[in-house]
């Protein structure tokens, strides 16, 4: 058997209660890492086009990747999968924490569950056996303290659960772990709720199988080391991700009064919730498993209207969102805004989004205090923003309008299109297309989008870079030319992902620590040009099975206020317009994939070994009418 | 917040003084989040980098576009409005001008 998996994966019918464990296929790890690659195959193999993703017939996965568990940089993150009913295509949403580590010590791979409890359950893993549980007494329960009391009631056991906006079937919801890190994109914590699924317990002593353990364990010990000496990890690790919210609302990066305005002149006091002033709440650092880069805190703030006695950091998506988006230089706020997600298992990006496009229908007059319940909605108004945010977890009056995202909402409040700043029905991330172009393309062209969390050339876009892949240095602004550097870089981190480790590494380490790391863990020779083939088979299996589901990505929605359509006239992207039709083409081509359909050509798909999946886009090709 | 290098002697000779907001690991390097700058009238925007090369930190003349150097810088945005260099070396400064040099972006 391939190292790095436990070779055993669950598959649980909720309507029934039958649980199966299958060992899949060695090739089936293989060629995938497993992961959401592995995800995608198996869901697009036993799952039909068309299925209700709210429904009993729908497939919803939890997958680790072959270092989930392992000596590896950052070896912990893993990915909820499925139909997303936010886009009606691929889903897909990652988390790190200690619970994926976790699933595999229970003796799993992976758990895909289809099918509806005819009651709350949990599915509780422990040392290789699974079995459903009643969860009636923690429906309603919130998500940080649905994993205490499971925790209590299983201790040394790690917990993903959904909050109550899950339970509702928001689609801004996700699936939380480590009491407040959460998978939120693609509105995958509906599915589970939809299924009635309140949370898989992980407990499990078991070790992971390694092909070369001692070898693993040497490559550990050298990359800490040099990442130990690289200035620019010692400084993530102070800061993480919040050291640039300020920056990004000056600089033209961040989104600033629901993508309309522009930081220095619309919010100058940016500062007030950025780097220091809010690094100074963290009381304690925090790390994911085995991550020796712990970029992550927890925070306090005893402010007498937004107290929080324990939260994660807020993350620069939360604070751009909450922060900059809306104006709102309240720093308690924002702390407040990342429990509430937390708790209701919120899509903090999503729900930031949504509340920027309800402050924007309040002020054009489209919804009155009539309509919110007596709030009045006003930029920067933090306690107006938080009370909306409490209706949104509670689907509560106006909540119950804005919970299932803009998009949605904008299609109840007549005159607000304009408003919804989506790309196919998500809500894109704190990133604007106008500031690296590369960006939007891949909001744009990806199976899911809307994701800044796909790579691409927009890395090097922002100044930085992929250490050990030498790439060229071409212009930001520069439209052709970039599909080449684009698909591979995408590539790079599709396989690399799907192998279940953390993009804040990927820019930070050299990238012979993947390759090196996956041959000794697996077993498996491989290197730079493999992995650039693995992760082409991931993107090919994601977007065949997007447009299977009759959803384009050359037909995704695209805000035009993000895009410059028609261009801004002040602040630093004045002007910029993004030509993400040259980019997304040059890209498709690249990737050989039909750049007038979108779907992978027949050859693609071959050289993939993928064939499978060919009358299925080959009918898509013919639908699309471009044979 | 002054910056602790700038040289006070400077100041009276002072034509054109800009305000140059730093961010990230140069304004961790410089141990302030704003620089001033005096120019003589007329000085431009290459002027003010080869100022701020001399007197805060050789690194000022390179500004590289690379989230690998400690002096990384992404993005010039002059008075709210984007620039580049070398392209716009010769944009003339006026007084009171406020420059920001965005760092490269390393996180999520």
């Amino acid at each position: 058997m391939i190292g790095g998996h436990m070779g055993r994966v669950l598959f649980v019918d909720l309507g029934s209660g039958q649980i199966r464990a299958e060992e899949p296929d060695d090739s089936l790890y293989r060629d995938f890492l497993g992961g959401y690659g592995f995800g995608a195959r198996v869901i697009y193999g036993q799952q039909p086009g068309g299925v209700d993703p709210l429904g009993a017939d729908a497939t919803l996965g939890f997958c680790t990747g072959v270092l989930v568990g392992s000596p590896a940089i950052t070896p912990n993150r893993w990915t909820v999968v499925g139909k997303s009913p936010l886009t009606l295509g691929w889903g897909d949403a990652n988390c790190g924490g200690q619970w994926g580590p976790m699933l595999k010590m229970a003796g799993f791979d992976a758990v895909f569950v289809q099918g509806i409890a005819d009651r709350p359950a949990y599915l509780f893993v422990q040392e290789g056996e699974a079995e459903l549980r009643d969860a009636s007494d923690m429906w309603g329960v919130d998500a940080l303290e649905t994993e205490l009391r499971l925790r209590e009631r299983y201790p040394k056991s790690q917990s993903a659960v959904i909050g109550p906006a899950g339970e509702k079937l928001s689609l801004m919801s996700g699936v939380v772990n480590d009491e407040g890190r959460i998978a939120a994109r693609s509105g995958l914590g509906a599915v589970m709720g939809s299924k009635r699924l309140k949370a898989i317990v992980a407990r499990g002593t078991a070790p992971l199988p390694m092909a070369d353990a001692a070898r693993a364990n040497e490559i550990r010990r050298r990359f800490i080391r040099e990442m130990a000496a690289n200035p620019k990890v010692k400084y993530f690790t102070k800061y993480g991700t919040i050291n640039h919210t300020a920056s990004s609302a000056f600089g033209g990066d961040s989104p600033i009064r629901n993508w309309g305005g522009s930081g220095l002149e619309d919010f100058p006091t940016a500062e007030k919730i950025s780097d220091d002033t809010l690094l100074s709440y963290e009381y304690k650092k925090y790390a994911c498993w085995k991550c020796n880069i712990a970029c992550g805190g927890h925070y306090r703030t005893d402010d007498p209207l937004f107290s929080v006695a324990k939260t994660h950091k807020p993350e620069y998506e939360s604070s751009a969102l909450w922060g900059n988006n809306l104006l709102n230089d309240n720093i308690h706020s924002l702390m407040k805004a990342n429990d509430l997600c937390n708790r209701y298992g919120l899509d903090t990006i999503s729900t930031g989004s949504v509340i920027g496009f309800a402050i924007e229908c309040f002020e054009r007059g489209l919804i009155s205090k009539v309509d919110t319940d007596g709030i009045e909605l006003r930029w920067g108004d933090a306690a107006a923003i938080m009370a909306l945010g409490e209706k949104i977890g509670k689907r509560e009056g106006i909540g119950d309008v804005l919970a299932d995202g803009v998009m949605r909402a904008s299609q109840k409040i007549p005159g607000s299109e304009e408003l919804a700043i989506h790309v196919g029905g998500q809500e894109p991330p704190a990133h604007d297309p106008r500031y690296a172009p590369s960006w939007g393309m891949i909001y744009a062209a990806d199976a899911t989008p809307g994701r800044h969390t796909q790579m691409a050339y927009w890395v090097q876009e922002n100044g930085g870079v992929i250490p050990g892949v030498d790439l060229p240095k071409l212009e930001k602004y520069q439209y052709s030319g970039k599909g080449a550097l684009n698909a591979k870089i995408n590539n790079l981190g599709q396989a690399v992902f799907s192998a279940g480790v953390c993009m804040f590494a990927f820019t930070r380490v050299d990238f012979s620590a993947w390759t090196e790391m996956i041959e000794a863990v697996s077993g498996v020779e491989t290197s730079v040009d493999s992995l650039d083939e693995i992760g082409a088979r991931v993107a090919a299996t994601r977007q065949a099975f997007t447009l299977r589901e009759g959803v384009n990505p050359l037909k995704y929605h695209i805000p035009g206020r993000a895009y410059g359509y028609p261009p801004i006239d002040r602040g630093p992207l004045a002007g910029v317009v993004v030509d993400v039709e040259t980019l997304r083409r040059e890209f498709y081509e690249a990737r050989g994939w039909d750049p007038e359909t979108g779907t992978p050509h027949t050859e693609t798909l071959e050289r993939l070994g993928l064939e499978e999946m060919v009358p299925d886009m080959e009918a898509c090709r013919a639908q699309l009418g471009a044979v | 917040m002054p910056c602790p290098y700038r040289h006070p002697e400077r100041a009276s000779r002072r034509d054109v003084r800009v305000t140059v907001h730093v961010y990230d690991r140069i304004r961790d390097a410089l141990g302030a989040g704003r620089l001033a700058a005096d120019l003589p009238d007329g000085a431009d925007l290459g002027m003010l980098f080869a100022e701020l090369a001399t007197h805060y930190d050789p690194h000022f003349a390179e500004l590289p576009n690379d989230e690998e150097s400690p002096f990384g810088v992404n993005a010039l945005v002059l008075n709210g409005r984007r620039v580049s260099m070398p392209r716009d070396a010769s944009l003339r400064l006026a007084d009171g001008d406020q420059l920001h040099l965005i760092p490269p972006i390393g996180g999520g």
